[in-house]
Order: C-alpha cells, then sequence, then structure tokens
C-alpha cells in the first residue's frame, strides 16, 4: 500500500531525513516511534506529498505521485497540530472538510454524524470549536480527517496533550479503524502507543530508521534481558548479593529467565518483602539502539 | 468551482464572527465617515457653512444704519448673529470692542462698524469728499475675504440707495426741505431762486405722477439693485459635478479604509492556516494549490463587496448620498475589490507569523493611504502629492467611486482608474502567489 525508498531532505545542513525506506502493506497499523525532531512528521510529510523530498521516492496504493487527486481521496491525515476552526462549529468543521472531499447533500449529513460520534460530540455539535476542551478539540482533529473515510490513515502524535480520558478514546477509535481495515503510520514518541496500536513499527532518531519490526521482535532483538527487583526485610545473603547489583535495599538482577530467578531468590533464605519484574520494551530499545531515552 | 466557493464561504464566515475584525471592517470606516463628514460639513444646523461669519457694530443708531445693518444680516454671502432664532430677527450688534476681540481670537473673519453721521450723510460714502461713514476690521492676511467683503458693503448700501430712491414719500420729503433751503439761501439771486423752485416743483410732478410699483422686478431699471446686473453661475471642477455633502467624499475614502482592514484580516488568515495546520489539510485535500488560493482570494474579493455595499446603503438610506450612475458604482467596486484582493495576496507573504504579517501589511498599506487620499482627501492635496498619489491604489480606488457617484463619469471616463486598479490588483496577487509557492515549496 504504502513504498517509501531512500527519502532525503536537508534543510541546510540539518539532515532532516536521512535515506528513511520502508514498507506498508494494507490494512497494517505502522509506528513511526521516536523523539522530537527525529523526522517523523516530516516523513509524513512527504509521503503525503504536502513537502518535496530532495530525493527518493514514495508510492501511495501503486501511484508515484501522492498530489493526484484520486490519491488525495484515499488518504486522510491528522495533523500534530490542531488543524481545525476554532470559530466553526464541530459540525461546520466537519462539513467544511467534508465538502472539500466533494461530499454533498445526504451523504455529507451522514459523514458529519459519523464524525460527531466518533469525536463524542454529538452533544456539542452546535458550538464553536473555541469552547472546547483540549481532548475534544483532538478528537475533532482526528475526526476532520476521517471525514471522506480514507483508506490509509496518517496520525501524527494525536495524543500530545491531552487528558487519560480522551487519550483511551482516541486509542479505542484508532483501534477501530484497524478493524475496519484502513492502513494506518502512526507517529508517537510514547512507546505504550506504538506497543498497543501498532503491527510494526519503525524506530526513527536523527532523520534515520534505525530498525523495523514487530513491537515483540525489537524488544526480543535490541531489548536486553528482563530485569527482577527484590527489596528484602533484612541484608540478603552474600551468595545472593554476588549475582546482581545491591543498593537501597533493592537487589537487581538482570536475566532472560525471570520466573528462575524469582524462584532462586525465594531459596536464598531471606525474607523478600517486594518484588518487580521489568520486561523489556521499546523505551529499552530505543536506549539500546540510540544511547539515549526516547523522552530525552 | 464548488472547492472555492467552499473555501471563500468558510473565510467569510470566519471574518463575520470574528468581532475583533468586525469592528475594523464595518464600524472603523463608518465612523470615519461619520465623523470627518460631519466635522467638514457642519455648518450649525442653519446652513451658514462657506459663509463669511461678520460682528455688526452702529454707532451711529439712525434708520438707516439699521437698514444698513439688517441687509448685510440678510446677505446670502455673511453669517450675522441675530438676537434670536430666526431669519427674521434682528441682527446682534456688538461694541467694537468686542468685535474687534472676536476677530483677533479668530472667532469671526471680520467687523462692519458703521460710524456715527452715516444717516445723515447716506451719499458721502461714494466719493463725497467726506470722512468714511463705515469701518471694516479683517486680519490682513485674509485678502479675498476683505475684497469680497467691500463688494458685499457697496450691493447692500446701492440696496439702499434703491430703497431710498424708490420711495415717494421720502423723495418729496427731500424736494420740500430743498425747496426752503432755496427760498433762505442768501447767495442765490432771485432769478435763481425761482429757477430752482421751478426745477423742484417739476421733480414734485415728476415723483407724484410716476409709478413707482412698475420700476420693481426684473430688468436694468434705473432703480434697480446692482447686483442683477452681474450673474453668477456656479463653474466646479470636474465636468460641472460635485459632491452633495461631505458625505460623498468621506464615504468612499471611509470605504477605501475598510477595504484595506479586509486584506488585512485576510492576509492574516492565510498565515493562521499555515500556523495552527489547516494549511496542510487544505493541501492534502485533492484540491490544487491555484484553488486554495482562489479560495481565499473569492472571499476577500466578497467581503469588499460586502463592506462597500453595507457602506453605501449607509450612506444613501441615512445620510442621502446619491450614486450618478448605479452600473459604473458596480464597475467601480469590482475594480475596487480586485485590487485589494491582489493587495491582500501580497500582504499575506510579508511575515511567516499573524504578528509580523499585521505589521509588514500596516507598513505596505500606510503610505498608499497617507499619499492617495486615505488621510488628506484628494480635493484637498496640493498638486505635488496629487501627482505623487498616481502611485498609490486607494487614489485610483476613491477616484473609482467618487466617479461613480458624484463627479459624474462617462464610460470612458472610467476606464482609466478601473484599468489601473485591476492592474495593479493583478500585479500584487502575482507576485503574492509566486513568493507564498516558493515558502510552501
Amino acid at each position: 500500500m504504502i513504498e517509501v525508498r531512500e527519502l532525503h531532505k536537508n534543510y541546510g545542513d540539518l539532515h532532516a531525513v536521512d535515506g528513511v525506506s520502508f514498507e506498508i502493506a494494507a490494512g497494517e497499523a505502522f509506528g513511526l516511534l521516536g523523539p522530537n525532531g527525529a523526522g517523523k512528521s516530516t516523513t509524513i510529510l512527504m509521503i503525503v506529498g504536502a513537502l518535496a523530498p530532495d530525493s527518493g521516492q514514495v508510492m501511495l496504493d501503486g501511484q508515484v505521485d501522492p498530489t493526484r487527486a484520486e490519491v488525495r481521496r484515499k488518504v486522510g491525515i491528522a495533523p500534530q497540530d490542531l488543524a481545525i476552526y476554532d470559530e466553526l462549529t464541530g459540525s461546520e468543521n466537519l462539513a467544511f472538510f467534508g465538502k472539500l472531499y466533494g461530499m454533498r447533500g445526504a451523504k455529507l449529513a451522514e459523514r458529519v454524524d459519523w464524525g460527531l460520534e466518533f469525536a463524542g460530540l454529538e452533544d456539542r455539535r452546535a458550538d464553536r470549536a473555541a469552547g472546547y476542551s483540549g481532548g475534544m478539540k483532538r478528537r475533532l482533529n482526528l475526526a476532520c480527517a476521517l471525514i471522506h473515510a480514507p483508506r490509509i490513515f496518517f496520525c501524527d502524535e494525536p495524543t500530545v496533550g491531552v487528558d487519560p480520558q480522551s487519550r483511551n478514546h482516541i486509542f479505542e477509535s484508532i483501534e477501530g479503524l484497524k478493524r475496519d481495515g484502513c492502513t494506518l503510520i502512526y507517529t508517537t514518541h510514547y512507546m505504550e502507543e506504538a506497543e498497543r496500536l501498532c503491527d510494526r513499527v519503525a524506530i526513527i532518531d536523527s532523520g534515520k530508521v534505525l530498525a523495523v519490526d514487530t513491537p515483540a521482535a525489537l524488544v526480543d532483538q535490541h531489548g536486553g534481558a528482563s530485569i527482577v527487583e527484590a527489596e528484602f526485610t533484612e541484608a540478603p545473603p552474600p551468595d545472593l548479593l554476588q549475582r546482581g547489583t545491591f543498593a537501597d535495599g533493592w537487589l537487581k538482577l538482570e536475566t532472560d529467565r525471570p520466573i528462575e530467578a524469582i524462584a532462586a531468590l525465594g531459596k536464598g533464605g531471606a525474607d523478600i518483602a517486594n518484588l518487580r519484574i521489568r520486561r523489556p520494551n521499546l523505551e529499552r530499545v530505543f536506549l539500546h539502539l540510540t544511547g539515549r531515552s526516547l523522552r530525552d | 468551482m464548488g472547492p472555492i466557493l467552499t473555501l471563500a464561504l468558510k473565510d467569510v464566515k470566519l471574518v463575520v464572527r470574528d468581532k475583533f475584525a468586525l469592528f475594523w471592517l464595518f464600524a472603523f470606516p463608518l465612523i470615519y465617515a461619520l465623523f470627518f463628514g460631519a466635522i467638514f460639513g457642519s455648518d450649525d444646523g442653519d446652513g451658514s457653512r462657506g459663509r463669511m461669519g461678520v460682528a455688526i457694530v452702529d454707532d451711529d443708531g439712525s434708520q438707516a444704519s439699521r437698514d444698513l445693518a439688517a441687509r448685510l444680516a440678510d446677505h446670502s454671502a455673511l453669517r450675522v448673529d441675530r438676537v434670536s432664532e430666526g431669519d427674521d430677527a434682528a441682527p446682534l450688534l456688538h461694541s467694537v470692542e468686542d468685535a474687534r476681540d472676536l476677530v483677533r481670537r479668530g472667532k469671526l473673519a471680520a467687523y462692519i462698524q458703521i460710524l456715527p453721521g452715516f444717516g445723515e450723510t447716506p451719499w458721502g460714502m461714494f466719493g463725497g469728499g467726506g470722512d468714511p461713514m463705515i469701518e471694516v476690521g479683517i486680519d490682513p492676511s485674509r485678502t479675498a475675504e476683505a475684497g469680497m467683503l467691500q463688494g458685499v458693503m457697496m450691493e447692500s448700501l446701492f440696496g439702499g440707495m434703491t430703497a431710498r430712491f424708490g420711495d415717494k414719500d421720502w423723495l418729496l420729503e427731500q424736494t420740500a426741505s430743498a425747496r426752503e433751503d432755496i427760498a433762505g439761501a442768501a447767495d442765490l439771486s432771485g432769478v435763481q431762486k425761482l429757477v430752482f423752485s421751478n426745477f423742484m416743483s417739476a421733480l414734485d410732478v415728476f415723483f407724484t405722477q410716476i409709478d413707482f410699483d412698475s420700476l420693481e422686478g426684473d430688468g436694468p431699471g434705473v432703480l434697480a439693485g446692482g447686483a442683477d446686473m452681474v450673474n453668477v453661475v456656479e463653474v466646479t471642477r470636474e465636468r460641472g459635478n460635485v459632491p452633495r455633502s461631505t458625505f460623498e467624499i468621506t464615504f468612499p475614502t471611509a470605504m477605501i479604509w475598510g477595504l484595506m482592514s479586509v486584506a488585512l484580516t485576510f492576509a492574516i488568515t492565510i498565515v493562521r492556516e499555515r500556523t495552527q495546520g489547516t494549511l496542510l489539510r487544505l493541501r492534502v485535500a485533492p484540491i490544487s494549490g491555484a484553488q486554495i488560493l482562489a479560495g481565499k482570494a473569492l472571499g476577500c474579493f466578497l467581503m469588499c463587496q460586502v463592506v462597500m455595499i453595507f457602506l453605501m446603503a449607509v450612506g444613501t438610506l441615512a445620510l442621502d448620498i446619491r450614486v450618478a450612475s448605479v452600473p459604473l458604482l458596480i464597475v467601480a467596486m469590482v475594480s475596487i475589490a480586485c485590487c485589494f484582493t491582489g493587495l491582500m495576496m501580497v500582504a499575506s507573504v510579508t511575515g511567516k507569523t499573524e504578528q509580523a504579517v499585521a505589521g509588514a501589511s500596516w507598513g505596505l498599506m500606510m503610505p498608499f493611504a497617507m499619499i492617495g487620499g486615505g488621510m488628506i482627501p484628494l480635493i484637498a492635496m496640493p498638486s505635488w502629492l496629487l501627482t505623487l498619489s498616481n502611485f498609490s491604489p486607494f487614489k485610483w480606488g476613491i477616484i473609482a467611486m467618487e466617479g461613480a457617484i458624484w463627479r459624474g463619469f462617462s464610460i470612458a471616463d472610467m476606464v482609466m482608474p478601473c484599468t489601473i486598479l485591476i492592474g495593479l490588483g493583478a500585479a500584487f496577487f502575482a507576485v503574492g502567489v509566486w513568493i507564498f509557492r516558493r515558502g510552501e515549496g
């Protein structure tokens, strides 16, 4: 459905996108995971034809020119900014963008109602967007991008600055799109979102794709061992201390077999007050690949 | 056309819902037109605008001086305060000190002092060798007004003479008085007294038999007023058409201010689309960049029309502005809107943020307003500024509007300002689009 080959975009000496390549199958949810400034949004802008690459090629649904009208009708984008009109009501925003995609009459009214329901704004349909909360605006932003029922949906950091309730609403909405077979390209710097929503994830930093695979495979390949942490009621025996590092009353063990490690701790003769297991995740993957945290 | 109209109507709706923008688009131009129209058109409600204010000092107090004061007060070129409301009221008489003070402080243009003895020597004024019986006090710098006042004085004095020589009783009194003087004259011989007495008797017969009523009315009769010998015709610039009121001058200017606000508002909406991300959404919609810009242009054009129609409606319905040619007015409105739409496009690329565009746009448009008649009416400009104003679209916009409203332009007259406006609009738009596309590339 989407094929990206060696995309490059420079701003002076800054290599915003530096040879990015990947492929996305129809109906797949693909995540671009990286910190702010990694080049995720620039990559998306080039894929949808809003920004001309310095070099490289993009194919959307078999078309090499993403600016063609028939290609654009298949594409929806929810920008990171709240790309709605504050002085228009929720339904007016939806109707305006629907009209740009050629919808009229009953079809438009039907899609506007769908959009309001999608955004959870049925009761606020006649209110101007200026009076909406941040979460409401974020949901309306998504609905406006989906008003024409695109087959390919670009979703750029959709949960920035929203409350947990709206975040959950957004997750459920996007999961619904996945179920409906929409091809999803999702950029985020929250690894939890990528793990929850994406079938495959590209780790991107400084304009380069560092790894592409399923979240589980990435964790397996680059996440390292699990970490078992145990707090004891008294000082643990010396043989336990030799297995890991001890600080502030906690013993930390790195292991590929955490269950066996816990069993061994239990047999060590000391009383355990607290026990934690930290599985490797995409955050650890990013740390392993770049030496930096996602939130740095 | 569908997406373009959709974009345009969306922008119009956004502007209409912005109270701040509405003030600058509608309220400010209206306030401007009404304020300056009222100031420049002020005549205190009595039609006295354009008349010369004078104070009258009557130090003679005779019937002749009172008559002269009344004639001066009734003169159409003078504005004289009266003792009470109404044109029939007697003129308010001042002391010479008060009158001189009023002139010195600029409250009045001049004062006319009728000196003692004026009534005793009614013709002494005409070079009889005696002292002047009337004194006029006026600022020496007001040369033109002084000349005009002298003319008004002469007209009023001749008017007095005309009245006297049309009064049969007064004439018979004069001949009787002369006859007594002849009879008592010691330096006349008997024959001379007889000749003069017979002449006075003949005059009595003449005055008694003449029909004075037939001497009144039109025509250059011997007793007719001197003013009738001069016919004053109004010759005005611009093909004999003049504004009927100052509002016909201030409203076109106010419209241009309103359109400047429209251009500025729409220029800011383009930048706002970019900064809030909606431009990206428009650019990935199945519409071309040209359609997006055309939508902006159409929105600006429509809003220009709304502002002009609103102001014209207020002007015509409430202030009696009369449009000389509705078709030409429509042509002017379309041309002006084209020009300001182009100006909007250039203004939109003068900065990357709303603040930058707002500041730069004022910087771009204010010089046009200053030299183009936005601050000083074109009819009040010195010649050098009028020449400079040719470079301002404001001037051509105002001329086109005035041409359709009161200058009485023909189609041929309208071609030049409208061609310039449309040409400037096209050029501005092309430059703006070129810069915009470079920035988006």
